[in-house]
């Protein structure tokens, strides 16, 4: 399932080129990041969106984005067409981009993204196209704030470690961690990780699950159950906040198991997630699939109707 | 004669191991689940063939041992239409269940601890009426018939 959250966040976002000035390095191709305030955007008279700096050109190919490796297999006696196969952002278009800046122009990416915003800012938030009065509409709940320490020759090196967990209240949900010396900076790093986290949840009726769901990781198992209207929240303390953030209101769920508040939570996420897992869980390329993008995730009865190209009818209680 | 878990494992293994299609021997059972699934929406068609080849043409030359069913498995998206088929009347336990206990499971609530039928989720009800031998449990409720319950997909 695409990831609806990240384009509704994202959407106001702009991969353009930056105004060309003498002062500033201009690399051909540019990776530039803006905040929804800081893109000069007007309208012509057609009412067309414009961009200072205009619009990539996409007719030409571009060296560093457009670049494949590609291979072509000609055809065989059992095979009798030949295929070709190309392979897109291996390695990533963005390390070598990066690489590129540091042999040739000596900057790298956040120098050049300070010279786009065109000041100093220690706002971890600069760059995600969301304001401090959008944050304080969302539900957000730290779910584990806990010191963590090393044992290093010279001593105990103390750290503070934060859980948040951020939701629109209608949807989207996710979750951030961090670590940091300072609690203040550790709770903003993992609050930002939560928003740059934050996805679609499948729900019937708004309201809760489509179907009964279990799912085990690791030592823990939770079942979910879809309940009627009125119902509530009867779940553990550990899923409560993240059933709230996400907009489920009635929902009847039990952890067998292990009931690590960690372990819960992920897991929790995971199966609420409609399902990023690559195909077989990788390495078609790409990489071998990862534990928390795992299963098929909740699928919502649109879904399956397409799916099978059936109606699914109910039965009711006559 | 061969029990249904033979197909349930068949059609699932050969979904997650995303073949194209299946050939199985042609019996009245396995005629009869396929069907059911193909109704349901789970598989694209289903043929008469020959172990080499579906062909309703060739079937009719074939020896009796060499008649087949061919069936088109299904896919979107990258993702199998069907992830899981498995038994519920086994040999060990065999499940027997009222027009009543089949509405039961259809609509969320479980009857002789079998769990109820998930969204999207189908079974397959053995019926002793002579023309609706083979049902779908949702048919089986419109048509208030008892049966054994076969097997669920999902």
């Amino acid at each position: 399932m695409a990831s609806i959250a990240r384009k509704v966040l994202y959407s106001s976002l702009r991969c353009g080129r930056a105004a060309p000035s003498t002062s500033q390095i201009v690399p051909a191709t540019t990776f530039v990041r803006h905040s929804s305030s800081n893109v000069p955007q007007t309208s012509n008279e057609d009412g067309d969106l414009e961009i200072e700096g205009g619009f990539p050109n996409l007719m030409t190919p571009d060296p560093l984005m457009d670049l494949h490796d590609s291979e072509v297999f000609p055809a065989t006696a059992k095979y009798p067409y030949e295929s070709k196969v190309i392979v897109r952002n291996d390695p990533s278009m963005f390390k070598a981009y990066q690489n590129i800046l540091k042999e040739k122009y000596g900057v790298t990416q956040e120098e050049l993204d300070k010279q786009a915003i065109g000041k100093e800012t220690t706002d971890p938030f600069w760059f995600l196209p969301i304001d401090a009065k959008y944050r304080q509409s969302m539900h957000q709940y730290t779910m584990i704030s806990r010191r963590v320490t090393k044992q290093t020759g010279k001593g105990k090196i103390h750290r503070v470690g934060y859980f948040i967990v951020v939701g629109n209240g209608s949807g989207l949900v996710g979750y951030g961690q961090a670590k940091h010396d300072e609690p203040t900076v550790a709770l903003e790093r993992a609050v930002f990780q939560a928003y740059k986290s934050m996805d679609h949840v499948e729900r019937f009726e708004g309201r809760t699950v489509w179907t009964e769901m279990e799912d085990k990781m690791g030592a823990t198992r939770i079942i979910l159950r879809p309940r009627p209207v009125g119902f509530g929240l009867r779940c553990s303390p550990t899923m409560h906040p993240i059933f709230r953030a996400a907009g489920i209101k009635d929902i009847s769920a039990k952890v067998w198991g292990s009931r690590n508040p960690m372990a819960v939570m992920k897991l929790l996420f995971r199966m609420l997630y409609s399902g990023n897992a690559p195909l077989g869980m990788g390495d078609g390329i790409g990489g071998v699939g990862k534990k928390l993008e795992k299963g098929s995730g909740m699928r919502g009865k649109d879904d399956i109707q397409r799916e099978r190209g059936r109606k699914l009818i109910n039965v009711w209680r006559a | 004669m061969v029990l249904p878990h033979d197909l349930c494992s068949h059609v699932q293994n050969a979904f997650r191991a995303r073949h194209a299609r299946i050939s199985v021997p042609h019996t009245v059972q396995n005629l009869a689940i396929l069907s059911i699934l193909f109704r349901a929406g789970f598989l694209s068609s289903v043929t008469r063939g020959t172990p080499d080849q579906p062909s309703p043409i060739e079937f009719h030359a074939a020896a009796e041992n060499q008649k087949r069913i061919w069936a088109d498995l299904k896919y979107r998206d990258d993702r199998p239409v069907l992830t899981g088929m498995s038994l519920i009347s086994k040999p060990s336990k065999p499940m027997y269940m009222s027009a009543s206990e089949i509405r039961r499971i259809c609509s969320g609530r479980r009857a002789q601890n079998i769990k109820p039928l998930g969204m999207g989720e189908i079974a397959v009800v053995k019926t002793k009426d002579r023309e609706h031998e083979w049902v779908e449990a949702r048919e089986a409720v419109q048509l208030s018939l008892d049966g054994e319950v076969i097997c669920r997909a999902r």
